[in-house]
């Protein structure tokens, strides 16, 4: 497995474009079992959720109205990733 | 002049910023997070003019991606630079990980396969960003939560090579030592100990949270036990007290009840010699 050919899978499954199984089949199997290398797309996500409610207030408050904003952004997001950094 | 951390430090976070000046408890030196600080100006940057004039303040990046492939971005490198130049701390540290491809963050520092090719590719990374930096840089070993296929070495082993091929230092996170190590059944000591300690920079010490089966590294709760075990094995190891780190980074607290660990932390080195801000410029 060339290291090239493990980020072009890394990207496509962190970013949601394959599971775990087309990860594996492409690059071998993960000596820690496919739930671990799952985790990291919910720690993903997490982090993606973390930094928005921090960017985006109203969204933080939970509302009906502020969920369904929050999947839009979250959707369109996902179609246009960010490039910034994260600040913790 | 250079201004060396030595001792005790706590990471520079906004709920702090008030009481880091009237607190009348010792902190020795300050972490910053640099994108943080990089491109921005305004109350953060005022903050910082003043806690560099008291403290030593060193520099913790968490999206350079040193491990990654993407090239490093020259916009980043230029604001990272001069906030160096600025603070001139005898080093600089990141992580040994990657966090973005193909220009997308990921905004979490991801383990790369464990290969020598890995490890030629990151060790040529730290040596170019130290270059562009002008100043030696350390890694910190990360915590992990799932081992990347196609791995041939153990995780003590990579960061060994990486750190050996880059000849950098070692920005030792016990947290994470103790956190691996619960995740991987392994003796959290005999992995400390495989570790290549001598190169150490820098230490953090951290908490972590339990999620089912496995420990969490969130930088959101008190130092464990066992993770001042390790500390104090450390330490040990060393025969003397690396500049040591207390980071809290989620849900944090009053600055006291962050300053009552940094006083544990004081408690598990009794004995031992601080390191001294001169060797600490020269270490590795």
């Amino acid at each position: 497995m060339s290291l090239a050919a493990f980020f072009h899978e890394a990207r496509r499954l962190l970013s949601g474009e394959t599971d775990v199984a087309t990860f594996q089949a492409a690059l071998g199997e993960s000596p820690s079992g496919v739930r671990r290398v799952a985790f990291y797309r919910v720690l993903i996500r997490r982090n993606m959720d973390k930094i928005l409610r921090r960017s985006v207030r109203p969204c933080a408050r939970g509302s009906p109205t502020c969920a369904l904003l929050w999947d839009r952004l979250r959707r369109r997001l996902q179609r246009r990733p960010p490039g910034h950094r994260p600040q913790p | 002049m250079q201004r060396a951390p030595a001792g005790f430090g706590i990471g520079l976070r906004r709920p702090h910023y008030r009481d880091v000046f009237t607190t009348p408890r010792a902190i020795d030196w300050f972490e910053i997070i640099p994108e943080n600080y990089v491109g921005y100006g305004g109350l953060q940057r005022d903050i910082l003019a003043r806690v560099r004039e008291r403290w030593p303040v060193v520099s913790h990046g968490v999206s350079t991606s040193v491990g990654g492939p993407d090239p490093f971005d020259p916009e980043h490198l230029k604001g990272l630079k001069a906030l160096l130049d600025y603070l001139d701390p005898p080093y600089f540290t990141d992580h040994l990980c990657y966090a973005a491809i193909d220009g997308r963050r990921f905004h979490d520092l991801l383990p790369l396969p464990r290969t020598e090719e890995a490890v030629r590719h990151v060790a040529a990374r730290a040596r170019e960003l130290a270059d562009r930096m002008e100043r030696p840089l350390a890694l910190e070993n990360i915590s992990y939560y799932a081992i990347m296929p196609g791995g041939t070495m153990s995780e003590e082993a990579f960061i060994t090579a990486v750190l050996e091929e880059a000849d950098c230092g070692l920005l030792l996170d016990v947290n994470n030592v103790q956190v691996n190590a619960h995740n991987f059944q392994q003796d959290p000591f005999a992995a400390l100990a495989a570790l290549p300690v001598e190169r150490t920079r820098q230490v953090h010490l951290a908490g972590y949270i339990v999620e089912r089966d496995m420990y969490i590294d969130n930088h959101g709760a008190p130092v464990c036990d066992g993770v001042w075990g390790l500390y104090r094995a450390t330490i040990e190891r060393l025969g003397e007290v690396p500049p040591t780190l207390l980071e809290w980074d989620t849900d944090i607290p009053d600055l006291d009840t962050v300053l009552d660990q940094l006083d544990r932390a004081r408690e598990v080195a009794a004995g031992y010699a601080v390191r001294d801000a001169v060797r600490a410029e020269v270490a590795v």
